[in-house]
């Protein structure tokens, strides 16, 4: 571990990252990137991401492109790093000249390309950008992301679709649409991850694949909403296991706002013995609170009564600030990362701030796949870590 | 807990618990959930409520029973345990009236814990199973179904100090209440219903794309800029009738989508661009005292905000969200009273819409209608509201209908 951090980004990558071998580039840059946001001192750094603009795919297009960085070379204030995907990125101290002119020439001859081709980049604000694309040249992000899907939308999932659905989800087995990730404490410098409970959810995606192939459910919302609360009907009937109770112990489970108040759920709160409780949190969405807010209110305050804790649940970034943890009367806060949250305005990130719980350990980010999650996380003070490259670093431990 | 677990159950048959001065004080708890005002308590406050008191009975032996008329009875408990349980109810169902349970010390409330448990009725039957029957058969019902019974039309009033009154918007939406009365049992489950609305509010906003179809909707003219109920699930891909791109005025066509849209205000944004570039303008609904209570509002991408009026509204839970939100970009649905209108005015809001502006209008309509000795204002509030030739059949002056209410200086 790199000592103590201010901003804390770069040791995430000595934390998660597998040894880099003889890439002396990108293992440069991330220790740069380190030291400035260790320091705290302003660079500026140019990045050509070459293998986005299409018109590099002709060599000599490509060609005219490197020869067009190749002032910044010349310059001795300046460090320049190539990585391996071919990406170039210059870094130096304001006001670095040869960036801006260089940047003046590369805009010209991009045109429309240059959105996703160039970035001017600030550091250490935008640290987190300048690893994620670090991460991006050592194909870390290919690696853990999955190919998008590129399916279009079918038609919406109807009434016939749905009872037909009910009947199988009635005696099918939910295990193989469970999924199961420990939210693990993760602090800058600190040691190794520490697991805290296990977030156990049922991948609607994954159900709708089995049992409604081809099927849009976002077309009809509320249908969804309805097969939803089958499944937690049956997740809390196999919760309610003998055998299952003590994993309630440590548990995250998300649950739609009316199963709250279900006789089913009453029977599993009545069911769960005192040391149990406390060890609870159940997990509900922005758009069930705002679906009926009255039933929210009133299901989380029984929730508190019986000493669980309620949790915002997948928010983004400006769910959790319209949503402000202290007024929903939210324990907790489970943020989803996208590469958005790295990008907000310095106002917006105020805002969610603001709009989160003031304690440590209030905070969850969930789909972490990505180093330069971690490091915006740390940035923003948070601790709490859910997703699938926990789930790599856990294995691998 | 007290050592009361040692005795043996004493009520457990409507026996009733004998006074014994050696042993710990006990209390039964009534739930006077039958003094509520009507409409306020919600199945989910029942089951919650009887789960608690249930909990207790078991550790203490007491019964739980209902009366015919909602309350719910607690028949013996230890006394502590049971003061405990009434600050635990009493906190939880303050938003649905104050003061509801009653603590009943044993053994002087014994007769009135022998009456409360005869009459009490035997344990309702566990709640009926999701209805699935004539589920399949859903899709074709509503794709058949004639919009005109299901679709209220409502004429929105602008008041302002000091000028006329006027139309503020044509609201246009799907009626659950009128849903639930063409789709039978499957109402029942909230989730199915609000889904025979959506693809009802689908069909809504294609038919108003139809010249014909449209002048039947409205019956003639709009007063004032459509405000159209509508899911976000039905508005990207569907076919909007294209308004006047012409982002400086007032769009003539909102719409007004449900307020677990804004969940993802990043979309919301996105879905407000997108409407805008078609001209239209967008609101959202169904923001009421508990919503405020959770929210911060500042900086929605919305349009206009439409309020939910209760009596809760004024109070303090809402006033920080409200404080937040420019009165100029609100609506207030739901009026149905003088006091709701009087909220608003005070608070700086100038549209409203309710069954107490429906009323309004209709009286102001009557007052001018040369045709209308023969009309009662119940039947012309319904008419107002058809979206339909057959609901306005009756009325001999169908253009001050549409219009909703007159024009200053108009016969």
């Amino acid at each position: 571990m790199t000592g103590r951090l201010n901003g804390g980004t770069a040791p995430v990558l000595d934390a998660l990252m597998p040894t880099l071998g003889g890439q002396g580039g990108p293992v440069e840059l991330a220790a740069l990137v380190r030291d400035t946001v260790a320091a705290g001192v302003e660079r500026q750094a140019l990045h050509l991401r070459i293998g986005r603009i299409a018109a590099a795919r002709r060599p000599q297009h490509r060609r005219a492109l490197l020869e067009a960085v190749q002032p910044l070379r010349r310059s001795a204030r300046l460090r320049v790093y190539d990585l391996p995907n071919g990406d170039v990125v210059a870094v130096g101290a304001p006001p670095a000249h040869p960036i801006g002119q260089v940047h003046a020439t590369l805009l010209g001859m991009l045109g429309a390309e240059a959105a996703e081709g160039l970035a001017l980049l600030r550091l250490p604000q935008e640290a987190a950008t300048l690893l994620g694309a670090v991460e991006e040249a050592l194909g870390f992000t290919a690696a853990t992301t999955p190919a998008p899907e590129a399916a279009p939308a079918g038609p919406p999932l109807d009434g016939a679709a749905l009872a037909q659905a009910e009947r199988a989800l009635g005696s099918g087995d939910l295990g193989a649409y469970l999924r199961r990730q420990v939210v693990c404490r993760l602090a800058p410098g600190d040691g190794p991850m520490e697991p805290c409970w296990e977030d156990r959810r049922v991948s609607l995606k994954l159900l709708a694949e089995a049992l409604l192939p081809g099927l849009d459910l976002g077309a009809a919302p509320w249908l969804a909403r309805r097969l939803r609360r089958q499944v937690d009907r049956r997740l809390l009937a196999e919760l309610g296991r003998a055998d299952e109770m003590k994993s309630v112990r440590a548990l995250s489970l998300p649950l739609t706002v009316p199963t709250l108040t279900s006789p089913e759920f009453l029977r599993f709160d009545a069911q769960l013995p005192v040391a149990v409780r406390g060890g609870l949190t159940i997990c509900v969405s922005a758009a069930e609170v705002l679906a009926d807010a009255a039933a929210f209110a009133f299901a989380r305050d029984f929730l508190r009564s019986r000493g669980h804790r309620v949790a915002l649940d997948e928010a983004t970034a400006g769910a959790a600030a319209l949503l402000p943890a202290l007024r929903g009367g939210f324990d907790l806060v489970r943020l989803r990362w996208t590469p958005g949250l790295a990008a907000l305005r310095e106002e917006d990130l105020a805002k969610l701030r603001a709009a989160l719980p003031s304690e440590p350990g209030r905070v969850v980010l969930a789909e972490v796949d990505r180093p330069a999650a971690i490091a915006w996380g740390w940035e923003a003070g948070i601790t709490l870590f859910q997703g699938r490259l926990i789930e790599q670093r856990r294995r691998s431990a | 807990m007290s050592g009361s677990s040692l005795r043996t159950p004493a009520a457990g048959n409507g026996r009733l618990p004998a006074g014994r001065p050696e042993q710990p004080a006990r209390a039964a708890l009534c739930l006077r959930f039958g003094q509520a005002p009507s409409g306020t308590v919600q199945p989910h406050h029942r089951r919650v409520a009887r789960a608690l008191m249930q909990e207790a009975a078991l550790a203490q032996g007491g019964t739980v029973a209902e009366t015919p008329g909602g309350d719910l009875l607690l028949s013996d408990s230890d006394a502590a345990d049971a003061a405990r349980l009434r600050h635990t109810l009493d906190r939880l169902l303050a938003v649905v009236a104050p003061g509801l349970v009653e603590l009943w010390p044993l053994p002087d409330g014994a007769p009135r814990v022998a009456e409360a448990l005869a009459l009490a009725a035997r344990a309702r039957a566990t709640p009926a199973p999701e209805p699935a029957e004539g589920l399949p058969a859903l899709g074709r019902l509503l794709a058949e179904l004639p919009l005109e019974r299901v679709v209220r039309r409502q004429t929105l009033l602008r008041l302002a100090p000091g000028a006329t009154p006027r139309a503020a918007f044509l609201r246009l939406g799907v009626s659950l209440p009128a849903v639930a009365g063409q789709v039978g049992p499957l109402a029942e489950d909230p989730d199915l219903l609000r889904h025979a609305a959506e693809v009802l509010a689908g069909r809504l906003l294609r038919s108003l794309s139809e010249p014909a179809a449209r002048r039947d909707l409205l019956g003639g003219p709009p007063p004032a800029p459509l405000l159209i109920e509508l899911p976000a699930a039905v508005l990207p891909g569907a076919l909007i009738p294209a308004g006047t791109p012409s982002p400086q005025e007032e769009p003539l066509l909102v719409a007004l989508v449900p307020a677990a849209t804004a969940a993802e205000p990043e979309a919301l944004r996105s879905l407000r661009a997108g409407l805008r570039a078609q001209g239209w303008g967008l609101a959202l609904g169904g923001i009421g005292a508990a919503a405020l209570a959770l929210m911060a509002p500042a900086g929605l991408a919305v349009d206009w905000i439409e309020l939910a009026w209760s009596p809760a509204l004024p109070e303090r839970g809402a006033a920080a969200a409200l404080r937040a939100l420019d009165p100029a970009r609100l609506l207030l649905a739901g009026c149905d009273g003088p006091e709701a209108m009087d909220w608003g005015l005070a608070a700086g809001i100038a549209r409203f819409g309710g069954r107490h502006v429906d009323a309004v209008l209709a009286a102001t309509r009557i007052a001018a209608c040369p045709e209308a000795a023969q009309c009662t204002q119940r039947q012309c509030e319904e008419r107002a509201a058809a979206a339909g030739a057959g609901g306005r059949a009756g009325c001999r002056n169908p253009a001050l209908l549409a219009t909703g209410l007159p024009r200053p200086g108009a016969p």
